[in-house]
């Protein structure tokens, strides 16, 4: 090889190099984001083949373990902030999860609303995966009557804060169902994260 | 021909330092163009959404499903960089004439953070045999609740407790969504996204950058080896 291509093969490097650096600054990794295959296909409906499990007399919960994901926590009760949105557990604290105090208890008949942070300002909190999770996935609860409701994965969507369609995630449920709520959608550095993501999942096994 | 090689080799290395400053400097050049053009398609993809959203409020079974309406389902991966790609930028003024109230968005991290201290009194008033709060932000908390509750009363007992308790403070929500609760309708639902992320965890592409690092740090090492061989080579057949 000449001197000439050296030269050139090295600035043609010099320069894949520093677009790489350029690159990588300016991209922003977000905490994962479910895919569309996962969403609900056509309307909101349980797993096709899941079995449906008798609700349970309502009892609060204690504790949310969610084995595909690794996250095994304690559930503190939310109420409801003065404009009507849920409120959300301290972000002090990456391993809580919250449940609404004035809705359904999870495992009981209804939508369970459950809220745990993706983030806090320090990194990655208790539901920083939960856009990895997939139909089927399988969501536990340790109830204070002692029994574990164990719910499967319906689907999972991501929704925008602006149109967030509070019947389909707030709305009644013949069934013992359970909500999962955590931020997602795009990110902002001025107005944070753009959306929720929502898993929805449904009662099918008590142990 | 000898006389060209330094020519080529200082033409080189004009380029790449050329082309150095270009890509290092042309992101603050370029920003507000850039920032405006994205905006403007976020803000187009905003305004295709909104009617469909509102059709879905109003007939939640629609069939298409309200999932492939939303600007972020992520069937097209590039719509997703959009809002990231636009603030990373930094097109502030193109985000405020986002049809997205910048205000209340804005104040949102301040929610997230004032809203656990609202909660925090929240539960004060709820849970009164409660005395955990401090607890609370270690994880083990959990289990000293659980404790907790197992000794305030036993198992489901406790959940009417609980009702009869709110009878004091605010027993008209309390009762209606008791009652409520398994019914189709539930008035107090809550409304509105939530508030559970302040972007802590977003970052940079670390691999790219360590990827970029590398190759420069490779062609520095190679510029070198080839400036030292032509040095060498010059005085040989000189």
């Amino acid at each position: 090889m000449s001197q000439k291509a050296k030269s050139w093969l090295l600035v043609v490097a010099a320069l894949a190099g520093t677009w790489l650096i350029h690159h990588g600054a300016g991209a922003e990794l977000i905490p994962p984001q479910p895919t569309a295959a996962q969403a609900f296909a056509g309307g909101p409906g349980l797993q096709p083949g899941s079995p449906v499990a008798e609700p349970l007399k309502p009892s609060a919960p204690v504790r949310i373990r969610i084995p595909s994901i690794r996250v095994d926590a304690p559930m503190m009760r939310l109420g409801l902030g003065a404009d009507g949105s849920l409120d959300v557990p301290p972000a002090g604290n990456r391993n809580v999860v919250g449940w609404y105090r004035d809705g359904t208890p999870p495992g009981s008949r209804g939508s369970a609303i459950v809220a745990g942070h993706v983030d806090n300002a320090q990194g990655p909190s208790v539901f920083y995966n939960l856009g990895t999770l997939q139909k089927g996935s399988t969501v536990e609860v340790v109830r204070q009557d002692g029994r574990t409701a164990v719910f499967s994965l319906d689907a999972i969507e991501v929704y925008e804060s602006k149109n967030f369609p509070d019947k389909r995630v707030y709305g009644a449920s013949p069934y013992a169902s359970l909500r999962l709520i955590t931020c997602g959608g795009g990110f902002s550095k001025t107005t944070g994260y753009q959306g929720n993501v929502v898993a929805y999942a449904h009662l099918t096994e008590v142990r | 021909m000898r006389p060209a090689r330094p020519v080529t080799g200082i033409a080189a290395s004009a380029v790449t330092i050329a082309a150095l400053v270009l890509f290092t400097a042309g992101p603050s050049a370029y920003a507000g163009d850039a920032g405006a053009l994205r905006a403007g398609s976020a803000a187009a993809s905003r305004a295709n959404g909104a009617p469909e959203a509102q059709t879905d409020d109003g007939g939640a079974d629609d069939p298409s499903g309200s999932g492939n309406n939303t600007p972020f389902r992520l069937n097209n991966p590039s719509g997703l960089n959009v809002p990231s790609l636009l603030d990373s930028v930094g097109g502030l003024d193109a985000l405020s004439r986002l049809p997205i109230p910048s205000g209340d968005e804005g104040s949102a991290k301040h929610d997230s953070s004032s809203s656990g201290r609202d909660n925090q009194s929240g539960r004060d008033s709820w849970s009164s045999g409660r005395d955990d709060q401090s607890g609370r932000d270690n994880s083990s908390s959990g289990r000293d609740n659980q404790s907790g509750r197992d000794n305030s009363s036993s198992g489901r007992d406790n959940q009417s407790g609980r009702d009869n308790q709110s009878g004091g403070d605010n027993s008209s929500e309390r009762d209606n969504s008791s009652s409520g609760r398994d019914d189709s309708s539930v008035p107090n639902a809550p409304s509105g996204h939530v508030k559970t992320g302040v972007g802590g965890s977003v970052r940079p592409d670390t691999t790219q950058i360590a990827a970029g690092a590398g190759v420069l740090a490779a062609t520095a090492v190679g510029g070198a080896w080839l400036l030292r061989r032509r040095a060498s080579g010059t005085q040989g057949a000189g």
